[in-house]
């Protein structure tokens, strides 16, 4: 009633500055939503559809592309082998840079800062350009074709950009609550994982994600580092569709469908901390 | 205090090793070495498997796997030589579906002395550069045998050696024609041509006819309009174009050639890919088109109703009355092998290269796939005529040229998608298009 009341009597100005705000919503909304619209669609088609008309509807769903990929390319195996890498690596990485983050923020040391930049640094290094040193190191160690090899590395490899995002949580988080907790006898790995991680969530939520989403979606190294079909990830099966000159575009697309359900419902879970993380902690740096 | 020397040290434990692991190429050489060392223990271990009488194993990245065209005959085949050499030998592949991350492990593996026992490369540049590592399996003696050399088109062999080292042979060997939809040409009342005159006039009236005349693309490594500049090279050059290197006036000539084929395309040419190319050839927005020979089965299983039946099959066009009646074709695939201490290792290599050299096999690959290989086959037995008839036609061709892609240096072709952008949206001329090539390769 109110806000009818707030409308009626509200200026032309306001009216119109509403209408607008409508009106940029909704292109974002199906800017953003669009390419998925169309990746869901076009995944329902032929490929002899897909050629003659990339925006058309298809004329008959072909939910066979979803059986083709799910069948053929062993995208069940490869949805577990990811699901296990990525949460493997996401709990690694997120503990070890969250203890990084905890002695950069909390502890005055000479070099403090060099350390952090030596940290920071990392996520520069184009990870490509490493294939040769990993392969090496994984082959010595006798880690070649194994699922351990990538969840070693992707939690390596995220290390950086979250400590990055933890420190700027770690920073705002006053220094008094700990001292509390010291006063009142509590120890140092007491306060890290009783006082600090609970009262930090948002930002390691938030680095949680980013490191998930990078796992899922590594596909560079899953090659490199794998060779056996029980485990390849899903971004390998993806890729189970192209070839040197052809592609099965639709059932590539369905398998793509189904490799980014997770990420989608891992964003949706924690849209609210990723977003509060990102305008808060992340940004002061 | 304590803690904070603990926290210390464990943040500078954890910088050092972050940067140790993100790693510096100098630090390569050692653990290449060590990858060998690695390397040898394995084939160590195959080595003992081999003298106590167990089955050797032979590990195979192969990119014929998923959705290949050859993946279900050429599988067979390696099934096949498993079931042959049971107990002997074993080739296990491994799945290799997305060529430039193929591409990438391979060299990395071979830069870790990691080198797979098999594995296939699509360049001679490639074959060049890992023959110099010295980790590649010498094949003269093995290729220069009666049993094998008779299973291959005289000259194949000879042309992939290295200082006179056969290091690979071609096997899979792409043959590219011309492709015209005659329903499309004889609507349009055009001719098929046989010079480029001939070309434009047809384009002309494909034009006004309101269908595309060729298709063309610049995305990627702008694959089927590199494929109409070595027909245009081809033409302008001679057989001989490519020994003179980019100076030969023959690519200035060629750049004209294909700026104009740019006005008779699509209007969504410059920034399409291979899909938007086929997109309107399969469905007969456009009439002339150019790619392999692999892509015959695509037609006919994509193209709309009665395109494959309306495919005319044509060999390179003449420029001012010479150099006619050409063909571009190319080794799209050479077969190597890591170098092997263990000799029962090299027999079982050379078996399963044997095995896969059978010309009754490669028929059996060939007319499942609609490749061609430099394995001689009766091509009177090819089962599809649009693929017999390029034979036909290549066997009577004037002259066999490479295509650009595989003529030049590697930093060339990474050129010239950019440089033909810029050529056809007028940025730059045909001399600076063939000089913005030339810087490339400096």
């Amino acid at each position: 009633m109110a806000r009818t009341k707030q409308i009626k009597t509200s200026k032309p100005q306001q009216v119109i500055l509403g209408i607008v705000k409508w009106i940029l919503i909704i292109f974002f909304a199906l800017y953003t939503l669009f390419p998925l619209v169309w990746l869901f669609i076009t995944s329902l088609k032929t490929n002899a559809e897909y050629f003659d008309s990339p925006f058309s509807l298809p004329a008959v769903p072909q939910w066979q592309n979803y059986v083709n990929a799910v069948t053929q390319a062993n995208l069940g195996q490869m949805i577990f082998n990811s699901i296990t890498v990525a949460v493997i690596a996401t709990i690694i990485n997120v503990l070890v840079a969250a203890m990084a983050s905890y002695a950069i923020s909390r502890f005055k040391f000479k070099g403090r800062e060099i350390i952090f930049a030596l940290f920071s640094a990392g996520i520069m290094v184009p990870l490509n350009a490493m294939m040769v040193p990993y392969y090496t190191i994984f082959s010595k160690v006798g880690l070649l074709d194994s699922l351990n090899s990538l969840r070693i590395l992707y939690a390596a490899i995220g290390i950086p950009i979250s400590t990055f995002i933890i420190r700027g949580f770690m920073d705002s988080f006053p220094l008094e609550i700990e001292e509390a907790a010291y006063v009142d006898g509590c120890g140092f790995f007491g306060r890290f994982f009783k006082i600090v991680l609970p009262l930090t969530k948002t930002g390691l939520v938030t680095a949680a994600t980013f490191q998930f989403i990078t796992c899922w979606n590594e596909f560079v190294y899953a090659n490199l580092l794998t060779s056996s079909p029980t485990k390849k990830t899903i971004q390998i099966g993806i890729r189970f569709f192209t070839n040197q000159f052809t592609t099965d575009y639709v059932s590539m697309y369905a398998a793509i469908i189904v490799a980014i359900v997770p990420s989608i419902v891992i964003y949706m879970l924690f849209q609210e901390q990723i977003i509060s993380g990102l305008t808060a902690g992340a940004v002061k740096g | 205090m304590k803690k904070r020397y603990l926290a210390l040290g464990l943040a500078v434990a954890m910088a050092v090793s972050s940067i140790a692991a993100c790693g510096s190429s100098g630090s390569t050489k050692d653990t290449a070495a060590a990858g060998g060392e690695t390397q040898a223990a394995a084939q160590g271990e195959t080595q003992a498997a081999a003298s106590s009488g167990g089955e050797i194993e032979l590990s195979f990245p192969c990119i014929w796997v998923g959705s290949d065209s050859k993946a279900a005959v050429f599988g067979q085949m390696v099934e096949g030589f498993n079931t042959e050499y049971a107990g002997k030998y074993k080739v296990v592949i491994e799945e290799q579906t997305d060529y430039d991350l193929y591409r990438d492990k391979i060299r990395t593996q071979i830069s870790t002395g990691d080198a797979p026992d098999i594995f296939t490369l699509d360049n001679m540049a490639d074959l060049t550069l890992f023959a110099s590592s010295g980790k590649l399996m010498d094949l003269t003696e093995f290729l220069a045998s009666d049993e094998m050399a008779s299973k291959f088109i005289d000259g194949k062999v000879d042309a992939a050696k290295i200082d006179g080292v056969n290091y690979g042979f071609p096997y899979e060997d792409a043959v590219i024609p011309i492709m015209y939809n005659k329903k499309l040409m004889d609507a349009a009342g055009a001719e098929i041509p046989t010079s480029y005159d001939e070309l434009f006039d047809a384009c002309e009236k494909l034009k006004a006819s309101g269908v595309f005349p060729t298709t063309q693309m610049t995305a990627n490594n702008a694959w089927t309009s590199m494929l109409w500049y070595s027909y245009a090279v081809a033409a302008c050059g001679g057989p001989d174009a490519y020994k003179n290197g980019l100076d030969d006036p023959a690519f200035v000539k060629a750049a004209e050639i294909i700026k104009k084929m740019f006005d008779y395309t699509s209007s969504d040419a410059v920034g399409a890919d291979a899909t938007v190319v086929n997109g309107h050839f399969f469905n007969e927005r456009a009439a002339i088109y150019t790619n392999g020979a692999w892509i015959l089965g695509r037609i006919k299983s994509e193209g709309v109703e009665g395109l494959y039946d309306n495919l005319v099959v044509q060999p390179g066009l003449s420029y001012e009355g010479k150099n006619g009646n050409a063909y571009v074709n190319q080794v799209q695939a050479y077969f190597a092998a890591a170098k092997q201490d263990d000799p029962a290792k090299q027999e079982a290599v050379e078996a399963f290269f044997s095995y896969i050299c059978d010309p009754d096999k490669v028929l059996e690959l060939a007319n499942s796939s609609g490749s061609l290989f430099a394995i001689a086959i009766d091509s009177t037995k090819l089962e599809n005529p649009v693929q017999a008839e390029i034979v036909k036609q290549a066997n009577e061709a004037d002259f066999m040229i490479g295509h650009f892609q595989g003529s030049v240096s590697t930093p060339v072709a990474n050129a010239f998608p950019a440089a033909l952008e810029a050529l056809v949206l007028g940025d730059i001329t045909p001399e600076e298009f063939v000089e913005e090539l030339k810087a490339a390769d400096k």
